[in-house]
């Protein structure tokens, strides 16, 4: 079992690599060196977007490369980039604009449901719901349900209808941090005091004390429980 | 997907978690944590560290991988490069699209100066995308700056730089409302003000997170901003050499277009070098939490120019580095994980650790844990369970999945439930505490050379904190991109050179250095060719 290979295919060349490497790992493990397509290794930053097919399966099939195990019969191929613009916006404009997304997204309307954007989501996000929230205005509810969005471009990718869904993801979640999530009394204050001057060379300053009293005062401070 | 000897060590670990939940650990005292970093940190290994022979640390002890490249050979010595047409010539030369230099650029940009960025893959590929449990402030009424400072200072075993902690301490809270200000979600609690909890070696509650994707919720804003100001931008593009004036100013940098396989000169009359850690050059052997571009490069290159480093052998190792499955060796499990009640536990099901000791106590401990109580992986191995399960059972069913939905997804991808079955660690290569020297003003020892971030050295003493790095990159990114851009106001440049880079050959050949290893790295050796 431990020997066990797949054939997998890339840049036109057929490999036999170990059957529980990730896609990224089997392609180092055939002597390919990243110069692209490979980021943090931990599906978080979306720089490995892949897309395949199976010789068993010739439906297109989208995945990260490095969390993705390969299968018998891959056919491999990195996005060398992603051939498009960002749309560019000004987040103050939500003050006067409280339909902000809709204005700077207009093809949001264009969403015929197919749900393809869920399919290839490769972090499992309900895409469609959260296009939903948007187009109904519910930034609040958009933003929840994308949150763990890496920007990898999937969704955009497959969409029919062009649609950017993990842009108006991104839009939807800055305004939620600006101004729908409640402001934070506590840290108004201490920003206050600070500001003030309260913490400038007080007494109690352990950068201001002799290191033998500093350490004392380190091992001997109290931990809130 | 575990085996059954890891199978009959659950069981005990399963059978000990309602006494463990209750069991009480003293925290070591800094004469007992001396005795046993000493014994077991891999930092004191003698022989994994040498000293340099050349460069303003002559004398120093560095890790040996990162002493290959600090002395290692230029690329650009063989080139013949015509410095007198630039192909670009702006205020403010970023180099690094991660944390600190995304808000360094924001701040310059600011500043109306005219910014470039350039960074070796793409804007936000870095390690703080990778970020998960929390960023640091002290914002609790029962909190201070002055704690904030305190429990900083001793966790890096009091070696900072104290005006430069101070700084962090003070500006820690501001930064938070700026992150807001761009729209960046905090958790938030039931009486709906931000949500905090501890850490390691900490003694508050002052950690501020965005789930587990803390690091992931900054970058992306910050990516956002930085697309949105339309802030000029080169990825897929490396800094491998700078380049200074003739009266020793720093003057831009000589770039490689890693895809068109094209050199480009870079004038600038400021450089912020924001290049991030080393986790990929593995030193020891270990497994790295890090991003594959963490080669160190900023650190050569500054190096090769006369930067002063603070404080370069000293590597943090995360203690709770994913250990199995294989897929998944030396990915980072968040420490939120303890601060919300995991504990560690050794082969038999036992307590052997404060689960909150700062990391390089926890490091030590499960180094010297692992050898006599270790639970074995893959059969080459050792490491020690982190009790998950926990979790929920302290703070109620669904705990994992509300605050830890990047972790119950890693492990789950692998048919590990997390809610259910605890993982095994062992430390990871995680941050490079060390670095180029900084002063208060973000700036190193070559004028107007600016560094922020990871690369940087001074803040974090000989040991960082859980959050102190996300903040630290906030804090000091900003510092540097403003103070850039007004002193390149002023900033006059004269005839640009690159005659350090042959000092430097020629320092090597006066000091019997032989090295032509090619340096800065820029992509690690991963491929099986490479290690042919």
């Amino acid at each position: 079992m431990a020997d066990k290979k797949v054939c997998i295919h890339y840049l036109d060349k057929e490999y036999l690599v170990p059957y529980s490497l990730t896609i990224i790992k089997a392609l180092e493990h055939s002597g390919h060196k990243f110069k692209i397509g490979y980021g943090c290794g931990n599906g978080v930053c979306g720089a490995c977007s892949v897309i395949y097919r199976l010789d068993s399966n010739p439906a297109l099939k989208c995945s990260l490369a490095c969390q993705k195990i390969v299968e018998d019969g891959m056919y491999i191929l990195q996005f060398p980039y992603h051939a498009a613009d960002k749309r560019v916006y000004d987040l103050e404009n939500y003050c006067l604009d409280k339909n902000l997304i809709t204005t700077v997204f207009p093809e949001i309307y264009s969403c015929i449901s197919c749900n393809a954007c869920t399919k290839a989501c490769p972090v499992g996000i309900d895409v469609l719901k959260y296009i939903n929230f948007a187009r109904q205005g519910d930034y609040k509810r958009c933003a929840e349900t994308s949150f763990s969005c890496i920007s990898c471009n999937l969704c955009f990718s497959n969409c029919l209808m062009n649609i950017r869904q993990f842009e108006i993801a991104m839009l939807a979640r800055r305004i939620n941090g600006r101004y729908l999530m409640e402001k934070s009394q506590k840290l108004a204050n201490r920003v206050k005091e600070i500001d003030a001057g309260l913490f400038d060379n007080a007494i109690e300053d352990p950068a201001m004390m002799e290191i033998d009293d500093v350490k004392k005062l380190y091992e001997n401070r109290n931990f809130e429980k | 997907m575990y085996s059954d000897k890891m199978k009959d060590s659950i069981k005990l670990v399963e059978k000990n978690r309602e006494k463990n939940i209750s069991v009480a650990v003293n925290r070591l005292d800094l004469k007992q944590k001396e005795e046993l970093l000493s014994a077991f940190h891999p930092d004191y290994i003698h022989q994994q560290f040498k000293k340099l022979k050349i460069g303003e640390n002559k004398g120093e002890k560095v890790p040996l991988e990162l002493l290959s490249l600090l002395e290692g050979r230029s690329r650009i010595l063989d080139k013949d490069l015509d410095l007198s047409r630039p192909d670009y010539d702006i205020d403010v030369l970023i180099i690094g699209g991660g944390g600190a230099g995304a808000c360094a650029a924001i701040e310059a940009d600011n500043h109306s100066s005219s910014v470039l960025i350039v960074t070796k893959f793409r804007i936000g590929d870095s390690n703080t995308i990778m970020a998960e449990g929390g960023i640091q402030a002290a914002i609790n009424e029962n909190d201070s700056p002055y704690i904030h400072f305190l429990d900083s200072f001793g966790g890096g075993n009091f070696k900072a730089k104290k005006e430069l902690l101070k700084r962090l301490t003070l500006d820690a809270p501001k930064s938070i409302s700026w992150l807001e200000g761009l729209g960046v979600e905090f958790d938030r609690c039931d009486n709906k003000d931000i949500l905090t909890f501890s850490g390691g070696g900490i003694s508050r509650s002052r950690m501020i997170s965005c789930k587990d994707h803390t690091g992931l919720e900054i970058m992306r804003t910050l990516k956002d901003e930085i697309l949105n100001r339309r802030i000029p931008f080169l990825e897929f593009t490396s800094a491998i050499e700078l380049i200074k004036d003739e009266k020793g100013k720093i003057a831009g940098a000589v770039l490689l277009d890693m895809r068109r396989e094209k050199l480009v000169i870079c004038r600038a009359k400021t450089v912020v070098i924001a290049t991030g850690g080393s986790g990929v050059l593995h030193y020891q052997g270990f497994p790295s939490s890090n991003h594959y571009g963490s080669t160190a490069d900023g650190l050569v290159i500054a190096y090769r120019a006369g930067a002063k480093l603070l404080f370069p052998s000293s590597m943090q190792y995360h203690p709770t580095g994913a250990l199995f499955p294989n897929n998944i060796l030396g990915s980072l499990v968040t420490e939120k994980a303890r601060s919300l009640g995991a504990i560690l536990v050794n082969s038999e099901g036992n307590v052997f650790v404060h689960p909150l000791e700062t990391r390089d106590v926890l490091s030590a401990m499960i180094i010297k844990e692992s050898k006599a109580h270790g639970v074995t992986a893959d059969g080459k191995r050792q490491g020690v369970w982190l009790d998950t399960p926990m979790i929920d059972l302290i703070n109620g069913e669904g705990t994992i999945k509300t605050q830890l939905p990047h972790m119950y997804r890693m492990f789950m991808n692998l048919k590990i439930d997390i809610t259910k079955e605890p993982v095994l660690v062992y430390p990871t290569l995680h941050y490079q505490n060390g670095g180029i020297e900084i002063n208060v003003d973000s700036m190193s020892n070559i004028e107007n050379l600016y560094v922020a971030g990871e690369v940087s050295g001074g803040i974090h003493g000989s040991n960082r904190l859980m959050g102190n790095s996300l903040v630290d990159t906030i804090v000091f990114g900003r510092i540097a991109g403003r103070n850039a851009a007004q002193k390149a106001k002023d900033i006059v440049l004269s005839r640009l050179t690159i005659n350090h880079v042959e000092k430097f050959e020629e320092e090597k050949k006066a000091a019997g250095v032989i090295n032509d290893r090619s340096s800065p790295e820029l992509l690690p050796s991963y491929s099986k060719a490479d290690k042919e």
